[in-house]
């Protein structure tokens, strides 16, 4: 029956079919939109229908000031008060009966023409927050500067080290004086502590030589955490050894180190 | 012949488009099954919404739609065709979807969808959910609307079934509370509190089940056993600042005054500032009046009248405007930006209309806590939901009308929710300014007597102004594990928790 229809009529046909179609399609998703809102709708109110909002309230209008946005807790004493109040807390480190271990570098940086550094190595124990004792050994090696080269290529000046220091190993007693805690970019407080050392040892030069010395210490112990912190000190070591031309002589070394230190066990509170 | 080939071709397409193909809920729960959750979800959502199936088809598929969306952790879009669902005619497929629902509001913490399928809900029919949670939840709800003596039947049943459940433990004690028995409520707690004493110091339920033991022994008047709990609190607890809140009121009510200042000092310092807490500073007035601290009592009063008497009267006129829900949601939004600014090590910039300190401590309320939480998780589930459906736009239009809805209408609930709070704000402030009223009377009599004792003693003898450990040297701090710090007008953050308060009644 196709074939026999006009042209027209068959274009006709065509598209009156796909109109029909369309529309269908069309109205179908009308009402799957439909169907959509009448669901969300309906969810809607179930969920909001209970919820009620019961206001007594009269106010009355006042002209408004500024807005304070916090508390400003400054001034809240008077200066002759401050001393009603004091801060007693835990130590954020505590050392007591707890072992510690330091190592760390040290130099000795009052020869001018040799350079002389190594490692230190110290163990301790701390009875209370103010005494303790601690073994230290200090390793050392020493080397020319470039002045001395200078002075022997160009001046024809030989130059040799009196004393040359190849380690340093004895007892301290350890005495914390000092304590407070500081800020770094006032974003962070570390506590720290100045303490003093007195000890004896054994100085040994690089011929192997050994004699006895007596240390004075001073340093500084910043905590990083409950059982770690940086330690900076200088040792004054005084003692006799002799000397490249054998002669026994009265000498003094200082020693600055900077050490990592270890404390344990753990500390029993939190 | 071409334009036959063309007609057919165009009638086959539509016919396929119109006619649902062989059962595709069964073809959606084949994806389901592969873990292939996309695809289901989107087969099951033309079923449900877009082709001509059957009203019993189509309720399938909106409960396959709402499990495939929970298991996509789509839970607020899956929750709008679950109800849908559970309206519907067929009983199983209603259960199934209640079950479904419980588990969405649980994940979103929306307390409203949680409460409708509840009461909808049997607890014989239950399969996937835990029994204890339904009666764990139904118990919260009937707290919620004051009526302990049901939350404690429903409690019962869980405690049946597991007597260690620690929620149901939780919730009862707070029945007890509710129903002012505090003595029932302290032998609930002390099972909770004795079964987490193994638990690390930071846990959060450690310290939830010591706040509520202290709380039951707060509201029986042993306030040693009080006092004592509230100091188990660790300082790194979100909890720490209300435990010392509720520390310096024990103590007050001890008549541990000398401990009690100790305490309220750490409240009334700079770290605390964005804390909106007039009471501290009431508390803290009363001591000083008892011991006749006058100076500092002075410096209290007039502190109160800078940083809170302008606040009531900013609230009051903020009040009398009777802006809208909307208006009190953008200040809210407002507060919430700053104070992440603030938990980011940001400085913030306060542009907000409000006080940004009464804010923030209204924010902190349970229920508005609660929506802010629900606000944003549904907001991150837009997220998702774009990211999960791109290159569906119908399916993405669907899921972001319901989410849309849903937003609009929780920010409008905060709004309404922080609107009442402030008004009871004002109410609250009023009250305590009028304290202060008194308060500064009383002073000024004090301040008077003592003028007059100055003027008849003589003017030769010396001021004493005594520290009660004035005869103690440092070393008997630090041999005893402490650092000894003077108090010199700065406040140090690791200070908090640390003060002592070591003058002597100027009574005398």
């Amino acid at each position: 029956m196709y074939q026999y229809l006009g042209q027209d009529m068959k274009q006709t046909i065509i598209l009156f079919i796909i109109g029909c179609l369309s529309f269908n399609v069309l109205a179908q998703q009308a009402e799957s939109t439909a169907s959509e809102d009448q669901d969300i709708d309906v969810v809607e109110h179930l969920l909001e229908k209970d919820i009620k909002y019961d206001f007594k309230y009269k106010p009355t209008k006042k002209s408004i000031l500024k807005t304070p946005q916090k508390a400003d807790y400054k001034g809240i004493q008077s200066e002759s008060s401050y001393a009603d109040f004091a801060i007693i807390q835990r130590n954020f480190m505590p050392k007591s009966e707890r072992f510690s271990v330091s190592l760390g570098g040290s130099l000795l940086p009052t020869d001018v023409y040799y350079r002389s550094f190594g490692l230190n190595l110290k163990l301790g124990y701390h009875f209370t927050e103010t005494w303790g004792v601690e073994l230290f050994n200090y390793s050392l090696s020493s080397s020319a500067r470039s002045e001395v080269n200078d002075l022997e290529n160009k001046q024809a000046v030989s130059v040799k080290n009196l004393v040359s220091l190849k380690s340093f190993y004895g007892a301290n007693v350890y005495f914390t004086s000092i304590y407070g805690k500081t800020s770094v970019f006032n974003s962070k407080i570390v506590p720290f502590e100045i303490y003093q050392t007195l000890g004896v040892g054994k100085i040994v030069n690089q011929k192997g030589e050994e004699s006895s010395a007596v240390q004075l210490g001073l340093g500084e112990i910043f905590s990083l955490g409950r059982s770690s912190g940086l330690r900076t000190d200088l040792t004054w070591a005084f003692y006799k050894t002799n000397n490249i031309q054998g002669q026994s002589q009265a000498s003094n070394s200082l020693f600055l180190s900077v050490s990592y230190s270890l404390f344990f066990p753990e500390p029993i509170y939190r | 012949m071409k334009k036959l080939i063309l007609l057919s071709t165009i009638l086959f397409a539509q016919l396929s488009y119109s006619a649902p193909a062989a059962s595709p809920v069964d073809q959606g729960l084949n994806f389901y099954k592969q873990k292939n959750y996309r695809q289901a979800a989107l087969l099951f959502y033309k079923v449900a919404y877009s082709s001509p199936a059957s009203d019993k088809s189509k309720l399938a598929a909106k409960y396959y739609l709402g499990l495939t969306l929970n298991k996509m952790k789509l839970h607020q879009v899956a929750s709008f065709p679950l109800v849908s669902a559970a309206q519907g005619n067929n009983l199983s497929v209603s259960t199934k979807s209640f079950e479904q629902i419980v588990k969405a509001s649980d994940a979103l913490d929306d307390k409203s969808l949680l409460y409708y399928s509840l009461k909808k809900t049997k607890v014989e029919d239950l399969a996937e959910i835990g029994k204890e949670l339904f009666y764990n939840r139904l118990a919260d709800m009937y707290l919620d609307d004051n009526n302990p003596d049901r939350a404690m039947a429903e409690l019962a049943k869980v405690l049946a079934l597991n007597p260690e459940n620690e929620e149901a433990l939780y919730l009862k004690g707070l029945s007890f509370i509710k129903k002012n028995d505090p003595s029932s409520a302290i032998v609930n707690y002390e099972k909770l509190y004795k079964r987490y004493q193994d638990k690390p110091a930071t846990s959060v339920k450690k310290a939830e089940a010591t706040m509520a033991l202290a709380r039951s022994h707060y509201n029986s008047k042993h306030w040693a056993d009080a006092i004592s709990l509230y100091r188990e609190i660790p300082k790194d607890n979100d909890l720490y600042r209300q435990a010392q809140a509720e520390l310096t009121w024990s103590l007050f009510r001890a008549a541990q005054f000398r401990s009690a200042l100790s305490v309220v000092q750490s409240l009334n310092t700079p770290y605390y500032e964005n804390f909106y807490n007039p009471e501290a500073l009431v508390l803290r007035s009363l001591i000083l009046l008892f011991i006749c601290q006058v100076e500092d009592l002075e410096k209290s009063i007039q502190l109160f009248q800078k940083n809170y008497l302008s606040t009531l009267n900013v609230l009051n006129v903020w009040n009398g405007s009777n802006y809208s829900a909307i208006e009190h949601f953008k200040e809210v939004e407002q507060t919430l930006s700053q104070l992440k600014k603030i938990q980011d090590g940001n400085l913030p910039v306060f542009k907000g209309r409000l006080p940004f300190f009464v804010l923030r401590s209204i924010l902190e309320e349970p229920d508005i806590k609660l929506k802010v939480s629900y606000l944003n998780k549904i907001k991150l589930e837009k997220r998702s939901l774009y990211v999960q459906f791109q290159g569906n736009p119908n399916f993405l239009k669907f899921g972001t009308k319901i989410i849309d809805a849903r937003i609009k209408n929780i920010s409008t609930e905060i709004g309404e929710m922080i609107k009442s709070q402030l008004q009871e704000k004002e109410v609250e402030l009023s009250e305590f300014a009028s304290q202060f009223e008194f308060i500064n009377y009383e002073m000024l009599n004090l301040k008077k007597e003592q003028a007059k004792k100055k003027a008849i003693a003589s003017s030769d003898a010396p001021v004493e102004t005594n520290q009660v450990n004035k005869n103690d040297k440092r070393e008997f701090y630090i041999q005893n594990g402490y650092q000894y710090y003077p108090f010199q007008g700065e406040f140090w953050r690791d200070e908090i928790g640390n003060y002592q308060y070591v003058g002597v009644n100027r009574c005398e």
